[in-house]
């Protein structure tokens, strides 16, 4: 049984004391943001990302993927003691659950949602560690063309399944693919939508747009509502469901969790959506739907199992295909990026225990959950007495301070990893380089590296770049800079500079050969480079562009 | 010709500026080039122009369906937040770190229903010295701490 066999390897990671730790962070974290109306999983993961950059892969994604499923526990309290949903996604349990609340039998609503939610987070885990590894094998041979279907695919789906109107969720979705374009365009290099603001060549980070779209938004419509709250916390001593509950429960669970976990799966999907049709499925097949609104259980359990079921599905696509299918997926693979790791389906094969780990964690978690947050729902429900007043500063802090430095986090590791081919052809046509000069800027540029601006560090990838063309020269010239050396450790490499700056003078100023080329031709160029400082044997053959 | 649906006027209007804004500048400022080479203007005018067409029908179906109001704006808190997050951004290269909160701090809590100057001072002390602690020494984020015109600054 090889399922087996990767199960108990994941529970040996998992199951090590400091993953535990982690694991129980992220937990305790998320049930506090879900508790907490006016801050989702979204902003905390990305106000965390920067410092997962000292974790442990493993331990970074444990305790971020807690956050996420820890969020969907704590949500629901609030959502059935305060009839605030701490989460989005348990905006429907407000509805039976609050009217649970009011009839005295709060405990038995808390107690179905914990213990819905905890049978779908079994069952999703499981399904997690099915479905993953087949999938991941199809997705290994995809290419381009596959992937790209995929993201079109993804976009449609996110469309059909938004609720509201159809026509504007096309129209966001065309929004959102223009902000994508802001930044350097990586065919030709030009600065688009820039307006010379040297921040934004690199693009608006996803991050960002999340943090003004979830973030801040939720913390200005927040400031317009006033408190009204009502809290039904005495009254959740009695925990356990009766029988009548229990049979009631179970096949509304057993829905949830089945519906939940498809549309996690799907792109654009996870835990809202999962909800909302889980409320929507029970009402229909419910034989006595009159009493959704008025308190049935039925319309706490299902779209409690659903919405846990949907969080940890949707961890299927970002772990097999690299692809998010929602947003808080979309930062995760923020946080494996931070680490070096490119997501994608090798990651199963290239690290068993990154992998298996982070899906043992998952049930870890849940457990965790169950066991925790039953006892200490009394101090969640006292958090809820800090005046949002103080929160949304310190939210606004959090936020202000860190995302753009997490990205450069991203960036500053990636440099060495997975850059794109690109000249800054126009950057050099415009400008008479020589030698002398531009290697100076360089050596300047990685001693200020963090405080340069980016076109500066774009042409320092570029750089990198063209320094593996040259490692294939084999040392075409050496380039006597003494000033470089010292700053970039191309000591031996010097010779790839060197190609860049004489492929720097030879087109400074003939614009029009320069728009004329594109990532392809820099072999090209550095063939003809190779030609022109006598090496024979030049083996330029080099990424995609090779024959 | 009335407005039936104020909602989607207004949002139809939206979508036509960003669209025509996107496509227009692209064409202006950047290269066409072909469908086989797209130049750097091809996929935004397209995109914007895709754009400005839904906003278009959105805009034209607000006259003929019934819809909902637009609620009423959140001006305040709107502009206080976001006026906040912007001194943020502008004033951590010159004025340092623990300027850039305060200012951020004060102005977002202007955006509240309640403004004590005492709470939000308090408050300002304990986020500066998280911002402090996690970011400058936990994380090491070259973040300017004091104004740059004190040359010898005390804190480093």
């Amino acid at each position: 049984m090889e399922i087996f066999h990767n199960l108990v390897l994941g529970f040996g990671v998992a199951i090590t004391p400091i993953h535990l730790l982690y694991a129980l962070i992220g937990c305790l974290l998320g049930t506090l943001i879900g508790v907490l109306p006016g801050i989702g999983p979204v902003a905390t993961i990305a106000m965390l990302l920067p410092i997962t950059f000292n974790l442990s892969p493993v331990a970074a994604l444990i305790m971020l993927a807690g956050i996420y499923y820890g969020a969907q526990y704590g949500g629901s309290t609030t959502a059935i003691l305060v009839n605030i949903p701490g989460e989005s996604s348990s905006v429907v349990t407000c509805l039976d659950g609050y009217q649970m609340a009011r009839q005295g039998r709060a405990g038995p609503a808390l107690a179905v949602a914990a213990l819905g939610s905890f049978f779908a987070g079994c069952v999703s885990t499981l399904i997690i560690a099915l479905a993953a590894p087949p999938l991941a094998e199809v997705a290994l041979k995809f290419g381009p063309s596959e992937y790209f279907s995929l993201m079109v695919f993804g976009l449609v789906a996110a469309t059909v399944l938004a609720h509201g109107s159809l026509i504007k969720a096309i129209a966001m979705v065309v929004f959102g693919l223009l902000l994508g374009i802001v930044g350097t365009d990586v065919n030709s290099g030009v600065l688009r939508f820039t307006f010379n603001i040297p921040e934004l060549s690199d693009g608006i980070g996803f991050v960002i747009v999340a943090m003004g779209m979830f973030g801040t938004a939720e913390i200005v419509a927040n400031l317009e509502l006033k408190d009204k709250r009502e809290i039904f916390t005495k009254d959740v001593k009695n925990l356990w469901p009766t029988k009548e509950d229990f049979k009631r429960a179970w096949a509304p669970v057993l829905r949830g969790t089945a519906l939940g976990s498809f549309l996690g799966i799907l792109p654009g999907g996870g835990a809202l959506l999962a909800s909302f049709g889980a409320y929507t499925l029970e009402k229909k097949v419910s034989r006595h739907p009159e009493q959704f609104g008025k308190g049935a259980i039925e319309g706490v359990a299902g779209p409690e199992s659903a919405n846990n079921a949907g969080a940890q599905t949707s961890f299927i696509p970002m772990l097999t295909l690299g692809i998010p299918s929602n947003a808080v997926m979309a930062l995760m693979i923020g946080a494996l990026m931070i680490q070096g790791i490119a997501p994608g389906p090798q990651v199963m094969n290239e690290k068993p225990q990154l992998f298996w780990g982070l899906i043992a964690s998952m049930w870890v978690g849940n457990l965790m959950l169950v066991v925790l947050n039953l006892p200490l729902i009394g101090m969640w429900v006292k958090l809820l007495t800090v005046p949002y007043r103080y929160l949304y500063p310190s939210i606004l802090v959090f936020m202000a301070g860190d995302p753009q430095e997490a990205r450069r986090g991203v960036r500053r590791r990636s440099l060495e990893r997975r850059d794109r081919l690109h000249f800054e052809q126009v950057l050099l046509a415009h400008q008479a380089v020589d030698d002398k000069q531009r290697v100076g800027r360089i050596g300047a540029v990685r001693e200020h590296a963090r405080e340069f601006a980016q076109p500066e560090l774009h042409e320092f990838r570029d750089v990198l770049r063209v320094h593996q063309i040259g490692g294939e020269l084999h040392y075409v010239s050496p380039a006597g800079a003494g000033r470089f050396q010292r700053f970039l450790d191309l000591g031996e490499h010097a010779g790839a500079l060197r190609v860049e700056i004489v492929a720097g003078c030879q087109h400074a100023g003939n614009e029009k050969e320069f728009t004329g080329l594109d990532s392809g031709h820099v072999r090209v160029l550095a063939e003809r480079l190779a030609e022109g400082v006598d090496v024979v044997d030049a083996d330029v053959c080099h990424g995609s562009s090779s024959p | 010709m009335k407005i039936k649906s104020p909602k989607d006027f207004w949002s139809g209007l939206m979508f036509l500026g960003f669209g025509l804004f996107f496509a227009i500048w692209a064409v202006i400022h950047y290269q066409m080039g072909t469908a086989v080479r797209m130049g750097p203007a091809y996929f935004p005018t397209l995109l914007g122009g895709l754009l400005a067409f839904l906003g278009l029908v959105i805009l034209l179906e607000s006259f003929v369906a019934e819809g909902p109001p637009v609620p009423k704006f959140a001006f305040r808190p709107l502009i206080l937040i976001s006026v906040g997050c912007v001194l943020y951004g502008y004033l951590m290269k010159p004025l340092g770190l623990f300027v850039a909160t305060l200012a951020l701090v004060v102005v977002s809590a202007l955006g509240g229903h309640e403004f004590k100057w005492k709470e939000v001072f308090i408050l300002y002390v304990i986020l500066m010295l998280f911002s402090w602690l996690v970011f400058v020494r936990g994380l090491t984020l070259p973040f300017p701490l004091c104004p740059d015109f004190i040359a010898n600054c005390p804190i480093r």
